[in-house]
């Protein structure tokens, strides 16, 4: 038996690239967290292409985050520039594969229906998903931290 | 779903038959594999000092399958190993659950 979470994730990521910009990209992203056997993994679905795991949803979670970063310092490595830096973070972001979109939509109906919950989340109404990508000239928090723990879709 | 390992060099050799012309690059966090139009992103470099061919959680395989699925053309017979890019990849690792 496999149980499905919708999960909205909302962070912001640092970057100062090599190229000599620095960046602020505000994620308010969505992944599908699946538990089996004791273990959870979490699939991107905005930013997709990704998945992390962990033995708890919430280490699920704080792993998904930090391969999201992690992807995104991929990112900036490899720009020449801003605009470039920019565009694969859009591309990276608004890559879906639509099985686990669908399923992602299918398992938020659980939440609002009432029939999931997990303990230590919050529901909250799921917005359309967003990136922002900045040029900084200096590093800064957009979204504060305590906003930036996972919530379930509803 | 994700239990279990399996080393990279499979993995390479299950993609050369599940997705023929799919490319490989590696990043600095990340191997990087694209095909279809697609980019799967973050299957993992493995451990340092173990890069050759390390073990990887087919947890990372199943999702880079998964991933393929809108894009997937069955390079085989049905019966031989499926019409889904898991399926697949299961009939190339028999590790994969």
């Amino acid at each position: 038996m496999v149980n499905h979470y919708p999960i909205i994730l909302r962070f912001d990521v640092n970057i100062v690239a090599p190229a000599g910009f620095a960046a602020l990209v505000v994620i308010a992203g969505r992944a599908l967290a699946m538990e089996a056997d004791g273990e959870f993994w979490m699939d991107g679905v905005n930013p997709g292409g990704l998945t992390a795991d962990g033995s708890t949803l919430h280490a699920a979670a704080s792993a998904f985050r930090k391969t999201v970063e992690l992807v995104i310092d991929d990112i900036a490595d490899e720009a020449a520039n801003f605009i470039e830096f920019r565009q694969g973070v859009e591309h990276f972001f608004y890559e879906v594969d639509s099985q686990t979109a669908d399923a992602w939509t299918l398992a938020r109906e659980g939440v609002k229906s009432g029939a999931v919950k997990v303990e230590g989340l919050l529901s909250e109404p799921a917005s359309a998903p967003a990136v922002i990508v900045l040029e900084m000239e200096r590093r800064r928090k957009v979204v504060p931290e305590a906003s930036q723990k996972p919530a379930l879709a509803a | 779903m994700g239990s279990g390992t399996v080393r990279l060099k499979l993995i390479w050799a299950m993609l050369d038959h599940c997705l023929p012309g799919y490319e490989r690059r590696q990043s600095k966090h990340h191997w990087r594999i694209s095909f279809g139009g697609l980019i799967y992103r973050s299957l993992p470099l493995g451990g340092h000092g173990k890069r050759k061919n390390p073990e990887i959680q087919l947890g990372h395989v199943n999702r880079l399958m998964r991933y393929f699925n809108g894009v997937f053309e069955c390079p085989c017979e049905a019966a031989e190993c499926g019409c889904e890019p898991i399926d697949c990849a299961r009939s190339q690792i028999e590790q994969m659950p």
